[in-house]
């Protein structure tokens, strides 16, 4: 799989575990953009506060399905924690060594996933003809 | 093919082109609608209520728009 097929699969990937909220999202963009500002010029403030924590609140709801349907469909892309380390600027050996236990732990564990991780579940379902079976 | 009952109907009309006319108020009140037919905002009473209250102070806007009273508003009985 070359470079354009991988993006073109993840962007596809990406449509798929969004399609059920994304009509959700799209409705809470053009609620929230279009009653802030009356709100916000409204002087009741306790009414201004009502609209915003319902915003937030549905905000919140809808951030944790998204999640929800990325991490089902085992885009690792979405959860790479780690940053790589600047050869140029090292930590102090106790700060590697810190490091290299947290990543150990992290990897006993099963939460380290790779870019790779992706294109071969990905591949792996496809190829069994199971839809969605994928783990984050 | 008979003629639709509603074909020529002046309240219809109305109500059409008031809609062509407040198209932004609309497309809030039918965003707050997609929003209460989710599965969670449906299972939640609260939440419900509270998009509600939101849907209502749109139509409210609209209402104002035409001199209407507020939804809630007490009507005189014919």
């Amino acid at each position: 799989m070359n470079s354009h097929e991988h993006d073109v699969n993840f962007v596809n990937d990406l449509d798929v575990a969004l399609s059920s909220t994304r009509v959700l999202r799209l409705a809470l963009n053009v609620l929230y953009d279009g009653m802030e500002e009356l709100y916000d010029r409204a002087s009741d403030a306790a009414a201004k506060r009502r609209f915003h924590d319902l915003m937030g609140e549905v905000h919140q709801h809808l951030s944790k399905a998204e999640a929800d349907a990325l991490s089902r469909c085992g885009l690792a892309e979405f959860f790479t924690v780690i940053k790589p380390l600047s050869p140029l600027s090292m930590p102090s050996p106790e700060a590697v060594k810190e490091i290299t236990a947290a990543v150990s732990a992290l990897e006993r564990h099963g939460l380290l996933a790779l870019q790779s991780d992706a294109l071969i579940r990905d591949r792996d379902v496809r190829g069994s003809g199971v839809e969605g079976g994928a783990e984050a | 093919m008979d003629a639709h009952p509603s074909v020529n109907d002046p309240v219809l009309e109305l109500a059409l082109r008031h809609a062509r006319e407040q198209r932004d108020e609309i497309t809030l009140w039918l965003a707050a609608q997609v929003l209460m037919t989710d599965d969670v905002a449906l299972a939640d009473d609260k939440l419900q209520d509270r998009l509600l209250v939101l849907q209502d102070r749109v139509e409210n806007m609209m209402r104002a728009r035409y001199g209407l009273p507020d939804r809630d508003a007490p009507r005189e009985h014919a």
